[in-house]
């Protein structure tokens, strides 16, 4: 049996490599950043509930409970706009421009409405990040998430200029797609949010 | 025959061209995204930033040299608050802006040489990655011009970093170069996490990979867990000092033990992001110098894994002393953490058994590291045992065992990889005479620094005080301590004269002088702009080896099949 020899001139420039398929780099990069993102508001979530187990009244007896009614709204806002976001990413590997251009629109608006209703709702709490422990992780949470939800808007209305002047395609959406995992993440952080700032209060 | 083929990748006077062509030169140090480049980028800032953090430590130990002095160097006067500030910034400039953008730049250079990839997955994140850095620097150094640095140590626990205890700007802006340098860190573990997992060479599987890319491999997905985890503590501790939050203020409900939670829940994971790449370089060196694979690959893969698995859940082992914390716990998975480091340094003293070694600079280096790290281990272990702890907490031992991982075994392994890798980034090696004499002065001085400290921490010295009072006994060692700072001071400065030279005048010694493994070694010395024309094929996990040595190839194969074949 003859045993394998490499020589110089085994040498060559290979094409591709050797991971093929699966998750393109944006999106993985897109995950990983998200998965980072995770850690940042487990952070701020560890910290709600470690304030809380510690408080001996929780919210402080000096705090109004919170009225749910806008923040099911949002909730409902934002959970739709999942929702068209996903028609977006659909209608661009189908080539359909207008359901892809005209999801992505809806998205931007209802993600816009939800902001302007965040802030609101944040703003007619009666009571300031200052006001103790419970004010300050309210806040926070709520600021960060805020502040997610812009970085979101933001990146769908360019990504929305540009479907609406012909960019992407069936074979170029890695953008439009990581903009929705993106978005659904946000989604989900706002589920949490939701549950934990107003429901179990 | 006339040849009107246009070469891009060749300079008009026929050499291989390093820097991409269609850039300035000294633009293209603006503007580049070649990983090789912003690689040469992290290591001038990181090494600017050791002799800036070494510096801070040299005055650090003169001011301690002598009991009860308050040392008066123009223009600076060592007064505790001054002596708090530098202790400070001396951590934060060393953990933040040296160690971790010299590990940065290892892996820039080196992570797509090894996998045979032409730059990162991302190079203009890899580019903002690294311009973050001297922005990070340059804003925790503006507290200089702005009332005065960060003095709250680099933990900044609360609330001696709170608004009542570090009024000012320091600790502000402490907390922005923090944010900064973290942000930079996090692109830079998911631009490497994509290039390994994505532009991998075809042939070259995960257990091909070098270990070196495995370590950097897992380092940042540590720092994609752990970084964002501190920037969101720090981030509270800036809402506590500027918008009147009350997460560390216990008057209002806060909880000060939370914030040394979220701290080290980041703190303990760092120690491993410093020294896995390291422990990767060294992975390289003692193969390539013993003439040997490295002893028991997947078992090396397998002990990094669990390495960082363990070491997100030991960070509680640094806050014993606060009797907030379950200790049995944490003692127990930190004492779980020495047997897979256990197993990697009998990997590494096994591979050297019966090796031809190569008694160089680098290898050299390589030894001191091993030795180094053993005793940083072995004191760790009196650390994470809790009621040792409770004697020795916070006093000079710690300070010792410490150093001894991030200083003494850091160094010898950041220098074991400098001296292995520098021809294949000039083409010419770094002399050989000075780096003999650098790793004798450096081997005398890590170890004359550092361990009269364990003995000063027994002695019950604690630690972050400005001076001590004469007639505890302690003088002679912290001179000898300080006396030893002085010749590691001196060992990096032998290696700069050596950089220096040796850039210039150094042995020029063509693509592969060590004979060595890995696929860095199979382009040119140093590799062009696109980095590889042809590569070889990837059988194992040393490829170059393997097209130059094809009889031991034949050999292992033959070899594997008598094995595999054998009925038993
Ligand atoms: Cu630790």
């Amino acid at each position: 049996m003859t045993a394998t020899t490499l020589e110089r001139e085994d040498w060559s420039l290979p094409e591709g490599h050797e991971d093929e398929g699966g998750m393109s780099m944006p999106v993985m990069g897109t995950v990983l950043f998200i998965a980072s993102e995770v850690m940042f508001f487990a952070t701020l979530f560890g910290t709600y509930f470690a304030l809380r187990s510690a408080a001996s009244e929780w919210p402080p007896a000096d705090i109004e409970e919170l009225s749910i009614f806008i923040p099911i709204i949002l909730t409902a806002i934002l959970i739709t706009s999942s929702f068209s976001m996903h028609g977006a990413v659909w209608g661009v590997r189908r080539d359909n421009r207008t359901v892809f251009v005209s999801s992505l629109a809806i998205t931007v608006l209802l993600g816009a409405v939800f902001l302007v209703g965040e802030v609101f709702d944040a703003l007619e709490a009666g009571f300031e990040i200052s006001t103790g422990a419970y004010g300050s992780i309210f806040f926070t949470i709520l600021a960060f998430h805020v502040l997610h939800v812009t970085g979101g808007v933001v990146f769908l209305t360019y990504l929305l200029i540009g479907a609406a002047n012909g960019r992407f395609s069936s074979r170029n959406y890695q953008q439009v797609e990581s903009a929705s995992y993106y978005w659904h993440f946000v989604d989900v952080v706002w589920i949490f949010v939701f549950t934990t700032l107003y429901i179990i209060q | 025959m006339a040849t009107t083929e246009v070469r891009p990748d060749l300079t008009p006077s026929g050499e291989i061209r390093v820097m991409s062509p269609y850039r300035a030169k000294w633009l293209g140090w603006f503007t580049t995204t070649d990983h090789k480049q912003i690689a040469k980028m992290y290591a001038v800032t990181a090494f600017f930033f050791l002799l800036v953090g070494g510096t801070m430590a040299l005055i650090i130990r003169t001011q301690l040299a002598a009991p009860e002095q308050t040392l008066s160097l123009p223009g600076l006067e060592v007064t505790e608050q001054v002596y708090n500030e530098l202790l400070t910034m001396h951590a934060t400039v060393m953990v933040f802006l040296f160690l971790t953008p010299m590990l940065a730049a290892f892996g820039n250079y080196f992570v797509p040489l090894q996998i045979g990839a032409a730059d990162m997955a991302f190079p203009r994140v890899n580019a903002f990655s690294y311009w973050m850095v001297p922005m990070g620097g340059i804003v925790l150094f503006l507290s200089y011009f702005t009332g005065g640095p960060a003095a709250a140590g680099w933990t900044s626990y609360s609330p001696l970093a709170g608004p009542q205890f570090s009024p000012g700007n320091g600790v502000n802006l402490w907390i922005g170069a923090l944010a900064i340098l973290g942000i930079s860190s996090t692109l830079g573990a998911i631009n490497f996490i994509v290039t390994i997992l994505k532009l991998r060479a075809p042939g070259m599987t995960m257990l091909r990979m070098p270990i070196f890319c495995w370590n950097m491999l897992i380092q940042s997905i540590l720092i994609l867990f752990s970084f964002p985890v501190v920037t969101a503590g720090l981030l509270l501790l800036w809402i506590d000092r500027n918008l009147g939050g009350a997460f560390f203020d216990p008057a209002n409900g806060g909880n000060v033990i939370l914030y040394q939670h979220i701290f080290w829940y980041f703190g303990h994971p760092e120690v491993y992001i410093l020294i896995l790449p390291l422990m990767g370089v060294i992975s390289e060196v003692i193969p390539v110098f013993s003439r040997k694979p490295l002893f028991g690959y997947k078992a090396f893969v397998y002990a990094t894994l669990s390495i960082a698995a363990l070491g997100t859940a030991v960070w509680a082992h640094h806050m014993f002393t606060t009797g907030a914390i379950d200790v049995k716990f944490f003692a127990a998975t930190s004492f779980l953490i020495s047997i897979p480091t256990g197993v990697k340094m009998f990997n590494w003293t096994a591979t050297m058994y019966k090796g031809k070694i190569w008694w160089n600079s680098s290898m050299l280096h390589a030894i001191g590291f091993l030795s180094m790290f053993l005793i940083g281990g072995i004191t760790g272990i009196f650390n994470a045992t809790g009621a040792i702890d409770f004697a020795i907490h916070d006093t000079y031992f710690v300070v010792g065992h410490f150093h001894y991982v991030l200083v003494s075994a850091a160094l010898f392994a950041m220098f074991a990889g400098l001296f292995y890798w520098f021809p294949k980034m000039t083409g010419r090696k770094l002399s050989e005479r000075l780096g003999i004499a650098q790793v004798i002065i450096l081997f005398i001085g890590v170890n004359m620094t550092f361990f009269p400290q364990f003995a000063l921490g027994l002695q019950g010295m604690p630690r972050r005080i400005q001076t001590y009072a004469d007639g505890l006994g302690w003088g002679w060692l912290n001179m000898l301590s300080t006396t030893g700072s002085f010749l590691v001071g001196t060992a990096v400065l032998l290696f700069v004269i050596n950089f220096f030279w040796s850039r210039k005048r150094g042995e020029i010694v063509g693509d592969n002088p060590w004979d060595a493994y890995t696929l860095e070694w199979a382009t040119t010395s140093p590799p062009p702009y696109y980095n590889f024309d042809a590569l070889p094929p990837i059988r194992t996990e040393r490829p170059v080896f393997d097209t130059n040595h094809p009889d031991v190839l034949a050999e292992d194969e033959e070899y594997d099949r008598r094995v595999s074949s054998h009925p038993l």
